[in-house]
């Protein structure tokens, strides 16, 4: 009778063990799977986000930009006796003369032609020129090596670079600002370090309804990358980005 | 203390509550839920049952509580293909029949022990039962973002969940206690049964009030009135 109670004991103690372990290991396995789907849905919305503004940049380059120059083109043909009219006419070729160059502007903003024809490293030089020219903040691009990432990817990296950039700007209040790019072991990394004002990372991850920072972290996930920003008041502000090539 | 046979049978009755309650909303309901209510059809006639076989022929009220396992368990099953994790995995929904259908010819008829208590059967879908509903949780609490204790899929799987771990332990208490033998901690177990089964019956009833309406008949009344 002792035996009997004692393996029906054991025996019951085990199946309820398998039902803990059970709960235990369905509830991870729910939870990955449910990781991948957002990932997968993410992703999918940020391809579709960059395919649209692809499409939109092409169309106002292609179609727009050509169809201005050739309003400017029959406005300039037109014979006209009258001074105020020839004024007129001036005036609205600069007009056309500077949506032209606006249009190309929010163009380049949309997908820069460099990313798709030279790649990323000439994509982010020509974005940082541009951004110096505008404003005073220095700055810095170091790559080390042959840097070659895949277009999907190289898209990710370079919006990435372009949130940092405008962060800086926009919070920072800083003078300088460094990018460094390389590529080892498989790996990029992507540092990039500015002495600005710095900020209390927890904090700011925690309480900021922005989407700067979830966006760096939405896309260096997707790269199935990761990333660590330190950051202090008062210190300036580490990224670090490590993404498998 | 150990309840008497009709304190016994006046808690199980609780069944009625979500049964009355299942009757009341069943052409209104989701039918996803339809066999759940079923379920607690079964359970109070075979309960009924059970009381008229013990209390006015005096006898043993087992063959009922063996065949009502075995449809309680196909019921079940039959639940979480509706539910949908059985549906779409047709090959275990058809092996986890034949297994259960075979368990029970197997103990029931081939050793003939239906005429007395069978506790591997009943013990082995408990078993699989709690495993499904606990998959049906983890599902809702990783995928669902509705608050789940208004969810009757969720209360109804801990009911399932709370009610199928004590069977276990009944079953085994039972297959310890023997016929003749007093064990009392086995004792004790037995006569709580009856007790975890009332409260696991009004959470059903509970569960049965929140389940949802059919989508489709909703949206027409909303847009058409009818």
């Amino acid at each position: 009778m002792g035996d009997k109670i004692f393996y029906t004991t054991v025996f019951v103690s085990l199946l309820i063990a398998i039902i803990i372990i059970y709960f235990v290991v369905s509830i991870i396995l729910y939870h990955r799977r449910y990781i991948r789907l957002q990932r997968e849905r993410i992703t999918a919305e940020i391809t579709i986000l960059e395919n649209e503004r692809k499409r939109i940049a092409t169309d106002l380059h292609d179609s727009a930009g050509p169809l201005l120059s050739t309003v400017k083109l029959i406005l300039n043909s037109i014979d006209v006796q009258n001074e105020h009219d020839k004024k007129i006419i001036e005036k609205s070729s600069r007009y056309i003369d500077e949506t032209i160059t606006n249009l190309r502007q929010i163009s380049h903003n949309l997908l820069p032609n460099a990313l798709e024809r030279k790649g990323l490293v000439e994509a982010t030089r020509e974005f940082i020129q541009q951004v110096s020219e505008q404003q005073s903040l220095a700055i810095e691009l170091r790559c080390s090596g042959d840097i070659q990432v895949q277009p999907e990817k190289a898209i990710h990296i370079f919006r990435i670079i372009q949130e940092i950039v405008q962060n800086t700007l926009k919070h920072a209040k800083a003078s300088q600002l460094r990018i460094s790019l390389s590529q080892d072991d498989g790996q990029l990394l992507l540092l990039v370090r500015e002495n600005g004002a710095g900020f209390d990372v927890k904090k700011v991850k925690s309480t900021s309804a922005g989407l700067g920072m979830k966006s760096l972290e939405i896309r260096t996930d997707i790269m199935h990358g990761s990333l660590a920003i330190e950051s202090a008041p008062g210190q300036g502000t580490h990224y670090c980005i490590k993404i498998p090539a | 203390m150990q309840p008497n046979h009709i304190t016994n049978f006046l808690l199980s009755e609780i069944v009625a509550i979500p049964l009355v309650i299942g009757a009341v909303r069943f052409y209104r309901i989701n039918t996803s839920y339809h066999p759940f209510i079923l379920l607690l059809l079964m359970a109070f006639t075979s309960e009924v049952i059970s009381f008229i076989c013990i209390h006015f022929f005096h006898s043993n009220n087992a063959i009922t509580v063996n065949i009502y396992a075995l449809i309680e368990s196909l019921i079940l099953l039959y639940q979480f293909r509706a539910w949908g994790f059985l549906y779409r995995r047709q090959r275990l929904f058809y092996t986890l029949l034949a297994i259960f259908i075979l368990l029970w010819t197997v103990e029931n008829i081939i050793f003939f022990k239906i005429e007395t208590y069978s506790p591997f059967f009943k013990g082995a879908y408990s078993f699989v039962i709690v495993l499904l509903s606990i998959n049906e949780i983890n599902y809702m609490i990783v995928q669902d973002s509705r608050l789940l204790f208004r969810n009757a899929k969720f209360l109804i799987c801990l009911g399932f969940i709370i009610f199928f771990i004590y069977q276990i332990i009944y079953e085994a208490s039972y297959y310890v206690l023997g016929k003749d033998d007093v064990v009392s901690v086995a004792t004790r177990i037995i006569s709580l049964f009856g007790y975890v089964n009332a409260f696991v019956n009004l959470l059903y009833g509970v569960a049965v009030l929140l389940i949802p309406e059919k989508k489709n008949d909703l949206y027409f009344k909303r847009h058409f009135g009818m």
